[in-house]
């Protein structure tokens, strides 16, 4: 007997949009969720005094609307990511503050990244968004990985230690674990290079107040009773009639799933009959990136009394980029620092003291000895938590796309699938998933 | 440290440069000097000075420089392909009359290239 219309698994921003929008098309939603909470890679974690932090998604940006008008929709509010004042740049045991978005570099370097970025956008345009394998030049571009390309391309060792900077920062991950084609399909997907790396008028530019979980929670209340907290689905099994989810203690029957889970996650649930090979050869090969999230939380922030935005980048240490992530009021002052691919591996080995530590004193070197005195420090590891595995998102190494790309979308009987790797638009993002959640909706409505 | 990676990069490094920019106020290179206004004066002085040729590249500068009557010599390089897009070398080199040139050196290369020097006539 079926008991649902649509299964919906996973209660990120791509899940909870695909239920609303069945939900609204009269059909009967379930959506489990695995974790006591929903907004999956997005949570914003609150302190007694009113602050709070986001863990895991936290920007917005110009031409992300669905994130704009959902945000809209439920009254959250949002304000610019403060950027007034210096930059800070620590290379080569030199400390320095500039204006502006060009860093104080020799000009060899300069021009060097800024060829590199204006080539990677210029290549980008070709790419075919929707069906990234039949990009001209796809098969080439697949065979390398950003960093084979830098290489080839750029002259100058500096210039080459800045765009890896920026692609860590994007991607999180090395660049020479992305397949070129990835990179560029990223790129595309977002905009250009200079979108996906800026402040103003980049996907930087804004943040939401209360935190970027705010509309995922305030949608999720409006239809609560379709949702199950706390349900790790285990297996899903198919015949000519229904699908059937099996988790700890639930067993539910429906005649379509939505998986709206990251490509690996997708792939550690039981199917019957098993996936096609493209599909599990796809879900095997789409690693995740890998990034800690650190803060120190001080009462005020100080660096701006000194001209500085909080903006920084480095080489040097683990923490390689830094932003002012103070609250609308600036009641307190909140320092965020990434720590991004190969050096949030090696971050893993460290003690929480050691990662402490290190984290303030690359704070300190950036914004002086008070950094290293916050009321607070915490930090946060994506690939440590059992229901994500990895942050931002799925990435692409080299031959995925041109092999096996096609099975990232394409529905097997009646399983679906959505999530920020799945959209064509703004992948990676909050907005890339919302808007799977829309198209997957689109695509059950139109069977 | 040696920011080079090939030998581009190393001539590039070595030598003294002038920069013409709108948006770089200074720069970190001990051989390199920002000029932001008057680039026919800048280029006189550099001429009345000591010392080897001024290479310029690019489309904006070399136009506005050709229009001013004050590039002496053109190295071209004939690239073996077809571009099909992008910016035209000369487009934006406007004269009131032809200026004629004067094939001084030719060079072939084995990947296909030729490099072509003329000289103002």
């Amino acid at each position: 007997m079926q008991t649902y219309d649509t299964i919906v698994v996973g209660a990120g921003y791509a899940g909870l949009t695909a239920a609303r929008e069945l939900l609204k098309a009269g059909k009967k939603v379930i959506l489990l969720e695995a974790r006591d909470r929903v907004g999956g890679r997005v949570h914003t974690q609150h302190f007694k005094d009113g602050s709070y932090v986001d863990l895991g998604a936290a920007w917005v940006g110009p031409t992300q609307d669905k994130i704009y008008a959902l945000a809209k929709e439920f009254g959250v509010q949002t304000f610019p990511t403060y950027d007034e004042g210096k930059s800070t740049l620590y290379f080569n045991n030199k400390l320095k503050h500039y204006k502006g978005i060009i860093p104080p570099l020799p000009i060899g370097a300069l021009l060097s990244l800024d060829m590199a970025i204006k080539r990677m956008n210029k290549l980008s345009k070709t790419i075919d968004l929707q069906n990234p394998w039949n990009t001209p030049n796809a098969a080439y571009y697949d065979s390398m990985t950003l960093a084979s390309w830098m290489d080839k391309q750029m002259s100058f060792k500096t210039a080459k230690v800045m765009l890896k900077l920026a692609a860590e920062a994007i991607w999180a991950a090395d660049p020479n674990e992305i397949s070129m084609l990835h990179a560029l399909f990223y790129t595309k997907s977002g905009g250009d290079l200079d979108m996906l790396m800026n402040v103003k008028a980049g996907a930087q530019e804004e943040r939401l107040v209360g935190g970027a979980s705010q509309p995922a929670l305030r949608m999720a209340d409006t239809f609560k009773e379709h949702i199950r907290l706390s349900s790790i689905v285990r297996s899903i099994s198919q015949d000519s009639n229904l699908v059937t989810v099996k988790g700890d203690g639930f067993e539910l029957t429906a005649s379509k799933v939505i998986v709206a889970l990251p490509p690996v996650l997708a792939g550690r649930i039981q199917y019957t009959p098993l996936m096609p090979a493209n599909r599990e050869q796809l879900t095997q090969r789409m690693p995740m990136g890998n990034v800690w999230k650190t803060y120190a939380i001080y009462d005020k922030p100080f660096w701006r009394e000194e001209g500085l935005n909080g903006l920084s980048a480095t080489n040097d240490g683990y923490v390689t980029v830094t932003f002012d992530n103070s609250p609308k009021d600036a009641g307190k002052g909140i320092m965020m620092g990434f720590v991004l691919g190969n050096q949030a591996k090696a971050f893993a080995q460290l003690t929480p003291q050691e990662r402490k530590e290190s984290v303030l004193n690359t704070f300190a070197r950036f914004y002086g000895e008070k950094a290293r005195h916050p009321v607070q420090y915490l930090d946060h590891s994506w690939a440590e938590e059992e229901f994500t595995r990895g942050c931002y998102a799925g990435l692409m190494p080299t031959g995925a796309w041109t092999s096996v790309g096609k099975a990232l979308r394409e529905p097997v009987g009646k399983i679906h699938w959505a999530g920020t790797e799945t959209s064509d638009v703004w992948n990676g993002y909050i907005e890339g998933a919302i808007r799977s959640g829309e198209r997957v909706a689109r695509e059950i409505l139109a069977d | 440290m040696d920011d080079a990676s090939n030998e581009f990069a190393r001539v590039f490094t070595a030598i003294n440069k002038v920069v013409f920019s709108h948006t770089l106020t200074s720069v970190e290179d001990t051989n390199t000097r920002i000029v932001r206004t008057d680039l026919q004066e800048e280029i006189l002085k550099l001429k009345q000075q000591e010392g080897g040729n001024i290479s310029i590249g690019g489309v904006d500068l070399p136009s506005q420089l050709i229009a001013l009557g004050l590039v002496d010599e053109y190295h071209f390089v004939v690239q073996p392909v077809i571009a099909g897009a992008g910016r035209r070398l000369l487009d934006e080199t406007i004269l009131l009359k032809n200026s004629d040139l004067k094939l001084v050196e030719t060079k072939v290369f084995k990947s296909g290239c030729v490099a072509l020097r003329y000289m103002k006539q």
